[in-house]
């Protein structure tokens, strides 16, 4: 009964090629698993005397992945030193939504989106059910395998939620996709701050390009109620006292008609879990749950199976 | 444990190791037989520190700086990051001693140095697992006065002085802290049954038994001593009608020894791989089954 049963997996090596990016915290490499040949992608963390010592996001990223397993989340295959250097062995991701949805050549139709929106749900959803906050989804984030699986990726950014006496800091999420509590400089937040992001993002695939690019963050506070009105006391209760609640421009929330103007192809149960997702006061806005089980997504056409979207036409190399 | 042959060390270019949340008392003390002279020393590290000397010599040259090693990593995993160099201001003004800008560069550096080899120690592994969390809402749910509720907490705070938080999950440790503080109280706790915790009664009853002997034998060294100082002999008195209770099984030493996870780590070996390991069959298999 005391025994442990587990057999050390094989020693695996790999190979590493090219270099492929470079961030604040690591270099990426392509390479080889040598015993299968399967393609990875290899993060070398980067250490230095100006740094102090292991690098948050290197930190979170090894806690989070280590034990999320689920076909919509990046695999951490590896994480091993050598030569002092630590590495992350990660799968090897050609493509991200961005780069799709930059690619001018590539149609998508209302399917392809379904599909690529049901992916990122179910991959947030396994990250919520675990209790566990990304704080940085953006189409960018999103990552493409060659079989069409959509993977969300960078956890350096993630953490478990917080208990209730724990401070939050609201600097998280890439401007565009900032939740207004957020924005509001809230420092108890919960898992909605990800699924505006979704929604943000669903807006992006709809138009093609970014639904609210704000120049800065006073600008953003700015283009986010535009769109979608200020929220008040009667729509969020205690809104006002947040920090940043203050020399506000009040915009009315948009009509149903503007919605169906501003996204023209949108059906009628598109348009609902949009505004499930970006609904302002967090208290209300949808949870994974109630997006996946959605009518949009039992409504004509079914999502495009992964294998059938579009791919990149261009290869850059 | 493991019964495929290995490749000597001399050869290996690339080793596995694992990480294991949970040892019994007699894994610790196998791990430990190589590191640690003074058992009493340990008694007041928290649980990096402690995992730190399962597997590295304990020198009194060294334990203040794994302790600040310790913090270190600590503050970042539990995002509460401070700057290392603002910690060893801090850690100077307590020991009294003085450093000047450059010796405390290398202080610095010896630090980070410290760093990488505690993260290899622990295999990598930033679970964590806090005791009092899980009390106030174990109490909760129990229904326990805030009182009771208090002294459990006080209890729990006083068990990192002990090696429960290497053996055991936090639900057992703060059910055997709250069962304790009824006691003390000579209040009854046949309301607590363990499966509906993921626990069982053995690991329970392990740190039932670890509590009472940091109590009764260190008593002025704990927490709960400098609030209630007359509880001691009241724990005496708790521990007698328990003779008969047991605490966590434990293995063979022949299966120790045969163990690749207490070998020497080799930090010469070029690439070493961290895995997480699956041991919480061991812990499952001791809940009752309904």
């Amino acid at each position: 009964m005391l025994e442990t049963k587990n057999k050390p997996a094989p020693v695996q090596r790999y190979t590493k090629s090219k270099k492929v990016g470079e961030g604040t915290y690591a270099v990426v490499f392509l390479g080889k698993q040598i015993e299968s040949g399967r393609n990875i992608a290899i993060k070398e963390i980067k250490t230095g005397q100006f740094k102090d010592g292991l690098d948050m996001s290197a930190l979170r990223e090894v806690k989070y992945l280590q034990e999320l397993r689920h076909v919509n989340v990046i695999e951490l295959v590896d994480v091993f030193s050598a030569d002092d250097n630590l590495n992350l062995v990660l799968e090897f991701l050609p493509a991200d939504l961005e780069m799709i949805i930059k690619d001018r050549e590539i149609l998508f139709s209302p399917a392809d989106m379904k599909s690529w929106l049901l992916m990122t749900l179910r991959g947030v959803h396994h990250c919520h059910r675990n209790y566990i906050l990304h704080r940085d989804l953006k189409p960018n984030n999103l990552l493409l395998a060659p079989d069409g699986q959509l993977k969300i990726a960078d956890f350096g950014l993630a953490r478990s939620l917080g208990s209730p006496n724990e401070d939050l800091t609201s600097n998280v999420v890439t401007r565009w996709y900032r939740a207004p509590e957020l924005l509001f400089g809230a420092k108890h937040y919960t898992e909605a701050v990800d699924l505006w992001a979704v929604g943000i993002i669903f807006a992006e695939l709809m138009l093609r390009v970014p639904y609210l690019p704000g120049r800065d963050d006073l600008d953003q506070v700015d283009v986010t109620f535009k769109a979608l009105g200020t929220p008040t006391e009667e729509t969020w209760p205690n809104v006002s006292s947040l920090p940043l609640y203050n020399n506000l421009n009040f915009y009315p929330g948009p009509s149903r008609q503007e919605l169906r103007n501003r996204f023209l192809a949108a059906t009628e149960s598109a348009l609902d879990l949009m505004n499930g997702l970006t609904e302002l006061n967090p208290a209300n806005r949808w949870n994974t749950e109630k997006a996946l089980l959605s009518k949009y997504f039992t409504d004509l056409p079914a999502p495009t199976e992964p294998e059938n979207l579009p791919k990149l036409t261009k290869k850059d190399d | 444990m493991t019964s495929v042959s290995r490749p000597s060390t001399a050869q290996l270019t690339s080793t596995i190791q694992l990480a294991r949340p949970f040892l019994t008392k007699s894994q610790i003390k196998h791990a430990q037989k190589k590191t640690i002279e003074n058992f009493t020393t340990l008694e007041t590290a928290m649980i990096y520190y402690q995992r730190y000397f399962l597997f590295n010599k304990f020198d009194t040259n060294i334990y203040y700086d794994i302790a600040i090693t310790s913090i270190f990593i600590a503050s970042k995993n539990e995002d509460t990051i401070k700057k290392l160099r603002d910690i060893l201001i801090i850690a100077n003004q307590i020991k009294n001693t003085f450093l000047t800008q450059d010796q405390l560069e290398l202080y610095r550096r010896k630090i980070l140095s410290l760093e990488s080899k505690l993260l290899e120690t622990i295999s990598f592994d930033f679970r964590l697992f806090h005791v009092e969390e899980l009390l106030i809402k174990i109490s909760k749910t129990l229904k326990i006065s805030k009182d009771l509720g208090y002294l459990a907490w006080l209890l729990a705070y006083d068990s990192y002085q002990t090696e429960l938080a290497l053996k055991i999950p936090p639900q057992s440790i703060s059910i055997a802290c709250i069962t304790l503080a009824l006691k003390l109280k000579d209040e009854n706790c046949d309301q607590i049954r363990p499966e509906d915790f993921h626990t069982s009664q053995n690991s329970i009853n392990e740190a039932l038994l670890d509590l009472l002997e940091l109590y009764i034998n260190s008593y002025n060294y704990t927490n709960l001593a400098s609030i209630y100082p007359d509880y001691q002999n009241k724990f005496v008195e708790i521990r007698i009608p328990m003779e008969d209770i047991n605490g966590l099984k434990e293995q063979d030493v022949s299966v120790l020894t045969k163990d690749d996870y207490y070998n020497d780590r080799d930090f010469s070996i070029g690439e070493r791989r961290y895995m997480l390991g699956n041991q919480r069959k061991r812990l499952y298999s001791e809940i009752p089954k309904n």
